[in-house]
């Protein structure tokens, strides 16, 4: 008999059926589930936030050097993640850049960034635009009044991809009438370029002209088309962005580490230095709140404890002293903790179920 | 080691040592040699790091610091050291102390400041150091040597792929040096010399023991220094100015907090490949007294695509690395300074490209105006 206590409103003539009804359920997701499986893609999921995040450090790293392409400054990224951090859990996430560069002369761009188009360009340019729109409807409210302090005169929006897939994105931003401009980045050569494509006759819609396409493909601003043409870019400027992988984020904990006697602390205060050093955008505020998420989520995960015989706020809990050996603790804690919430997800789903059986079983019992 | 307090420059106290009644300069200690170690500092100010521990007298150039330390009988001890800010650009140390006593007070210290470290001397300028006094001294035997087994240093014709450290002590160690790198591919980190004038030991972590206090000894020294000092002071320049700084600047009403990255560049003379990167992390993780660690690798097959988040474990600073065939960029990240940066790079020359240089990331040519 499965261990499971029934509602404690149920009559107990019906506990047997209630067992009954969550182990048929629960049996079904056990064994549907594969853990093997699930585990692949949670690691997948951070090889993948990997490559994102080396795009986003090619694209943004010329920008955070003085000089810089033009007088562009990385000024952001993430933009508008305030949305999705306002969310209730079951809302959807509103989809939003990937940076925001400001020449503090009027003119603000904002970049996508796409390691893969496997969702074929012309969905891709419908989804940027969509994040355009967010960008116009909160202008004032976020990035005027939060971001630059003034609003732009002009705004571009970028979608930057690797080299193989930029000719696609560009054609299909001409024939789709889009204004986004494409930036093709070269992952073994360090550069990027904005990228330009010469349309067939058919491509062209009717009511422009090579001119008009021009316009809409590339930067306004023929210094930084310039510049980005022949600048170098590197990789590694920020481990951590606002929207990075939650793995990402609890590294910053193994940044912040205390060593003593063999044992690894860490200290609230630290933490919030290292997140600002990491997102240099956002107010003291905001990253004591990132600093305090991390640390929920690294006790959440079993990889730090609230420790009291200690001067340090929290100690690690990994046999490791070393960042390799902390950095792999975590990953495995990671993955096990979302392993648990996996079943307890269907666990909670199965009482659910088998208590609106019982409802309805109950119900036309009434109606006998 | 004690020492006669006056007013010295940096040869009068060298002097002083030498035509000191040696029983009396080295009373306590079982050995008469004298440590020297050399260190490289941004800060002119490096003193401060000797404040709170250190009992400091002046000795006119030189300042006497004294501290204490655990004796592994359990007594405690008194360590004594001699520092020099050597033509404003090195910082020497002379001491007698055991190497006991030099673990717990000084190595700590300099490891604490995150400002000062040993002097990097890469593969070339040990090889110089080695001639010159080959060349000043041709009769010198070798008598005891430390080789490491380097295969992008040195090609070995018996069992390439041991990894294998060689300690050797005999007479013919000038011979068995040269053939222990032919037959074993092993080069060079410790070498000691012994002639009827000089007797002294060298290692590339800028420690040498004079074991004849001698003239001769001092003067030997000081051409080893200037065999090299150029190029450490080269390495130490560019290191220092390796810098993730932000600044604010005014937008509408807003102040915006922006960075300025400094980024540093290891240019490699051979090519670099992933083979090369994994024997260098499996290295780097496993020296003694300099780990480093490496998470977040990214490291692809084919054309090299290699990146990294680098921890110097003893000084728990961060860089983030990437690198292609051709070079290594060096990003700096939290807490760190250019001692992390200027063991990483020495690292890098004695175990993957003997003859890779540091500089920085030309952001002037890459972002600025384009010349006409």
């Amino acid at each position: 008999m499965v261990n499971i206590d029934p509602p404690e409103d149920l009559p107990d003539h019906w506990h047997t059926d209630f067992r009954s009804y969550y182990l048929e359920c629960i049996q079904k997701r056990y064994d549907e589930y594969d853990e093997k499986s699930h585990l692949d893609d949670l690691q997948d999921g951070i090889l993948k936030q990997k490559e994102h995040r080396k795009l986003v450090n090619l694209c943004v790293f010329p920008f955070n050097n003085e000089p810089s392409p033009a007088g562009f400054k990385f000024v952001r990224a993430d933009p508008l993640a305030e949305l999705n951090e306002e969310l209730e859990e079951v809302e959807e996430t509103v989809s939003n850049f990937d940076f925001m560069l400001w020449d503090f002369d009027g003119h603000a761009i904002f970049g996508e960034a796409k390691a893969s188009i496997n969702q074929g360009a012309k969905s891709l340019l419908n989804d940027v635009q969509e994040q355009i729109d967010l960008v116009e409807e909160y202008m004032d409210e976020y990035i005027v009044g939060k971001y630059i302090g003034v609003e732009p005169d002009r705004t571009e929006y970028v979608i930057a991809t690797y080299a193989g897939d930029a000719g696609e994105i560009t054609l299909a931003a001409i024939s789709g009438g889009f204004e986004i401009i494409t930036w093709s980045v070269h992952q073994m050569e360090k550069n990027i370029s904005v990228n330009t494509e010469l349309p067939a006759e058919d491509d062209i819609p009717d009511d422009e002209d090579n001119d008009d396409v021009r316009n809409r493909i590339l930067h306004s601003k023929q210094a930084l088309n310039n510049a980005l043409g022949r600048a170098e870019s590197r990789e590694g400027s920020f481990n951590v962005f606002p929207e990075s992988h939650p793995v990402s984020k609890l590294r910053a904990l193994t940044t912040a580490k205390i060593k003593e006697e063999g044992f690894c602390f860490v200290n609230l205060d630290d933490l919030v230095e290292i997140i600002d050093g990491e997102m240099l955008y956002l107010d003291k505020s905001e990253c004591q709140e990132v600093a305090e998420d991390i640390i929920d989520l690294g006790q959440s995960i079993d990889f730090l404890t609230y420790y009291e015989d200690h001067p340090a706020d929290y100690k690690i809990k990994s046999r490791y002293t070393n960042d390799e050996g902390l950095s792999q603790t975590l990953e495995r804690k990671w993955k096990q903790y979302r392993v648990e919430r996996r079943i307890k997800g269907y666990q909670e789903y199965c009482y659910q179920l088998a208590s609106e059986k019982l409802d309805e079983q109950a119900q036309l019992g009434d109606f006998a | 080691m004690l020492v006669p307090q006056a007013d010295y420059d940096i040869h009068g106290f060298c002097e002083a040592l030498f035509t000191a009644d040696q029983s009396r300069l080295f009373e306590g200690f079982h050995y008469n040699h004298v440590k020297t170690y050399l260190y490289t500092t941004e800060a002119d100010d490096w003193l401060q790091y000797f404040e709170d521990e250190y009992f400091q007298e002046d000795f006119g150039d030189i300042t006497k610091l004294t501290t204490s330390f655990t004796k592994r009988s359990g007594e405690i001890g008194e360590a004594v050291f001699y520092a020099v800010y050597y033509e404003d650009d090195l910082l020497i140390v002379f001491t007698a102390a055991t190497e006991n006593a030099i673990h717990q007070t000084i190595e700590r210290t300099i490891l604490e400041s995150n400002s000062i470290v040993e002097i990097p001397v890469v593969p070339a300028d040990f090889q110089k150091m080695h001639r010159r006094v080959l060349d000043e001294h041709e009769d010198t035997k070798i008598t005891e040597f430390k080789s490491r087994r380097i295969p992008d240093l040195a090609d070995a014709e018996i069992r390439p792929d041991y990894d294998r450290i060689i300690e050797y002590k005999a007479d013919d160690g000038r011979q068995a040096l040269k053939e222990f790198e032919q037959y074993y591919g092993v080069v060079p980190t410790r070498i000691q010399y012994e002639s009827p004038e000089i007797e002294f030991k060298m290692d590339t972590s800028g420690k040498f023991t004079l074991k004849k206090v001698n003239g001769k000894t001092f003067n030997l020294l000081f051409q080893l220094i200037e065999e090299v000092m150029e190029h450490v002071l080269d390495i130490q320049d560019v290191s220092e100015r390796i810098r993730f700084r932000t600044e604010f600047r005014q937008s509408g009403d807003l102040s915006i907090q922006i960075p300025d990255i400094t980024a540093g560049e290891i240019e490699f003379k051979k090519e670099f490949n992933r083979l090369m990167a994994e024997e260098f992390m499996e290295r780097a993780a496993n020296q003694d007294e300099i780990p480093f660690s490496f998470t977040d690798v990214s490291l692809q097959a084919g054309s090299l695509d290699y990146s990294a988040t680098v921890t110097d474990e003893a000084r728990n600073a961060f860089f983030n690395i990437s690198a292609t065939e051709n070079s290594m960029t060096i990003v700096p990240k939290h807490n760190c300074a250019s001692p992390s940066i200027i063991q990483f790079f020495q690292l890098m020359t004695h175990t993957v490209d003997e003859s890779a240089d540091i500089t920085l990331f030309d952001k002037e040519a890459a972002y600025g105006p384009r010349a006409s």
